[in-house]
């Protein structure tokens, strides 16, 4: 049998009107002969009645100093989607289609013990092929599954797609043919946000780790994990929207596509509200600034901080965090004493202290020399006071093989010169390249980026590549 | 380790990648340059730089922007017309031969705090000095010299709990994260 799944997101179930537009979807997939799976996210965004968020909130609020436990959250969060699977199930059981809704966990799909951010661990997939086999139609809630002991556990973020993917794979031994559909509001992968750039393309094809790359690179298409597990059973993925009839986007393995499409730039992406830190060490000692790397880090660690477009060289070493971070790497940076070196010896100076400020007011920082300042006849004090670029927007070019090609990166800068955009840092990866920006001028990089890769034109932004 | 199994037909199908840190690659033979600007004239003279770069068919890869510089990687082929064309335009430069690149990777990196702690814990204890980071989603690089190379490996396959068989020896030319530009 041919097995096709199909995964809604909120807004392709948040009325009554988008339901009867998926129910559509199914039903012209079942007049071709397809078996269907369906996957379904929680019903609308944030504000929705019963939409992720809104289950959060109902809970925090019974008592906002009291957390709520991390499995009855997971308890609580995955009603959204069973409640969404049911409507959706009624609503297709309306115009005649004979349907089973199943929950994560009664679709065979086991996690691990990590409440909130659960890994799929197998699915047994066989009460879901049963189903196929006497025709019925197979609704599944996604974004979720259940431990070996049977806690309901969700997957984070984009659990549902991850879970279609996955889904696809585990049915695939058991088809002739198998397929993942996701339904969203727009039309298919992007070669950017149309809200930034107007002449954003649909992409008729894209590589899995196209795909990939350009989630990571804040691109809100297919979650990663999807793209992932999809790449590895060689499942073909469409985006595709639920509101119009247009073909959507194939996401399949290079091997499958052009050369063309191997070779191009696929588009820009952009990732906002992140900070750019740099520190200047006061002395030529590398062994000095990897010990404060250290410190910070471990800092960083503890307060559950992730960092990212780390530089260090000579004496400076920067890092970024995402804006949200930024009041409590104050509180935890300004003022903060590193000491080096710090031994017994027979006459000072016994060691070397750092004391870093984190712009602003620095009123730890500045309380804090005061104090050392009466210990400079026994330790050095350093001071090293922190560069805080605080409005920053990392801009992405995704481009599958830079492998040989000089001059990428001087294009880039170029042509970002030539548009009055300043750059803070680059960084260069497998399929991408980011430069920072100020976050005011992000639409005007990505347009011009957009445009001298020509990506408005499928054959030309392959070209391009080329050249 | 095969980050993904399956049992086989009709049996249950494990799917997801390990969480944390798989695998630390090495690759070799790599040179480090430092170029130096004047302030006032930097973004125009390290873009002049890159075009000449780019123009003598010299790839980079691990550019990073400094306050009066600009520094990249290249491979050992192209140390020598890089080096010809810095001292041809005149610019004064700092050149590390001799250099590896230490690779570990991760699922899922920006969503994990605490690698690049553990990193510089492993490096630190090791004696290792780190000339130039990078990073991805998926993995953060690290150029070191290159005799300290193997044992920068060693130490962070150890502070990842890491066998050695998950530690590819790659050739110069191959490499996760990394792509001349």
């Amino acid at each position: 049998m041919k097995i096709l799944v199909q995964k809604f997101g909120g807004t392709s179930v948040d009325s009554d009107e988008h339901r009867q537009l998926a129910a559509a979807k199914v039903t012209r997939a079942v007049q071709a002969g397809w078996r269907v799976v369906i996957v379904v996210s929680a019903i609308g965004r944030a504000g929705a009645p019963y939409a992720t968020d809104t289950l959060v909130s109902t809970l925090k609020n019974v008592d906002p100093a009291v957390p709520p436990a991390p499995r009855e959250m997971d308890l609580m969060m995955a009603c959204g989607e069973i409640i969404s699977t049911v409507v959706l199930a009624q609503t297709l059981r309306s115009l005649g289609h004979d349907t089973v809704a199943l929950t994560g966990g009664q679709a065979g799909i086991s996690t691990d013990y990590e409440f909130g951010n659960a890994r799929i661990l197998s699915i047994n997939p066989s009460y879901v092929v049963r189903m196929l086999e006497q025709d019925k139609v197979v609704l599944v809630a996604g974004f979720q599954g259940v431990t070996t002991y049977g806690a309901i556990t969700t997957l984070g973020r984009g659990g549902s797609d991850t879970t279609a993917s996955a889904l696809g794979a585990a049915l695939k031994p058991h088809a002739s043919e198998v397929a993942v559909e996701i339904y969203t509001d727009v039309d298919g992968v992007k070669t950017a946000d149309p809200r930034l750039v107007p002449d954003a393309r649909t992409l008729a094809t894209a590589t899995y780790e196209e795909v990939s790359e350009m989630a990571h690179q804040g691109a809100k298409v297919v979650h990663p994990r999807a793209a992932e597990i999809a790449n590895q059973y060689r499942i073909p993925l469409w985006v595709k929207s639920t509101f119009e009839d247009k073909p959507g986007t194939l996401i399949a393995a290079g091997e499958d596509l052009s050369e063309a499409i191997r070779l191009r730039v696929t588009g820009v992406t952009h990732t906002g509200r992140i900070v750019y830190i740099r520190w200047e060490v006061p002395s030529e000692s590398e062994q000095d600034r990897g010990q404060i790397e250290l410190e910070l880090y471990r800092m960083l660690e503890r307060e559950g901080i992730p960092i990212h477009l780390t530089s260090t060289g000579g004496n400076a070493f920067s890092f970024a965090v995402a804006r949200e971070h930024l009041p409590r790497l104050r509180d935890l940076l300004d003022g903060l004493v590193i000491p080096v070196d710090l031994t017994p010896r027979r006459k000072p100076p016994f060691g070397r202290l750092y004391l870093l400020g984190m712009g602003g007011d620095q009123m730890a920082f500045q309380a804090q020399r005061a104090l050392l300042e009466n210990t400079t006849h026994m330790v050095e004090l350093h001071t090293m006071e922190a560069e805080v670029l605080e409005n920053c927007t990392m801009v992405s070019i995704i481009a599958a093989r830079f492998k040989g090609v000089p001059g990428v990166m001087a294009m880039i800068l170029e042509t970002l010169a030539k548009a009055g955009v300043p750059v803070y840092q680059t960084a260069d990866s497998q399929y991408s390249i980011s430069v920072l920006v100020p976050e005011a001028d992000t639409q005007k990089a990505a347009r011009a980026l957009h445009d001298v890769f020509d990506l408005g034109h499928e054959a030309a932004a392959a070209a391009v590549a080329e050249a | 380790m095969a980050p993904y199994q399956q049992s086989g037909i009709g049996g249950s199908v494990s799917f997801e990648r390990e969480r944390g840190v798989t695998e630390v690659q090495v690759m070799r033979g790599l040179a480090h340059v430092t170029a130096q600007f004047a302030p006032e004239t930097l973004a125009d003279d390290r873009l002049a730089l890159l075009q000449a770069l780019a123009g003598a068919g010299v790839s980079v890869f691990l550019v990073k922007l400094h306050p009066c510089a600009i520094s990249f990687a290249v491979r050992a082929d192209a140390v020598d017309p890089c080096e010809a064309l810095l001292q041809k335009r005149g610019v004064p430069y700092g050149l590390l031969r001799d250099l590896g690149l230490v690779t570990t990777l991760a699922g899922a990196m920006r969503d994990l705090s605490g690698v690049m702690a553990r990193i510089y814990e492993a490096l630190v204890s090791a004696d290792i000095s780190v000339r130039q980071t990078g990073d991805a989603y998926n993995a953060v690089l690290l150029l070191v010299a290159g005799a300290q190379t193997d044992r920068a490996a060693e130490a962070l396959r150890t502070a990842f709990s890491l066998t050695s068989a998950e530690g590819a020896e790659t050739g110069p030319r191959e490499g996760v994260g990394l792509e001349a530009l």
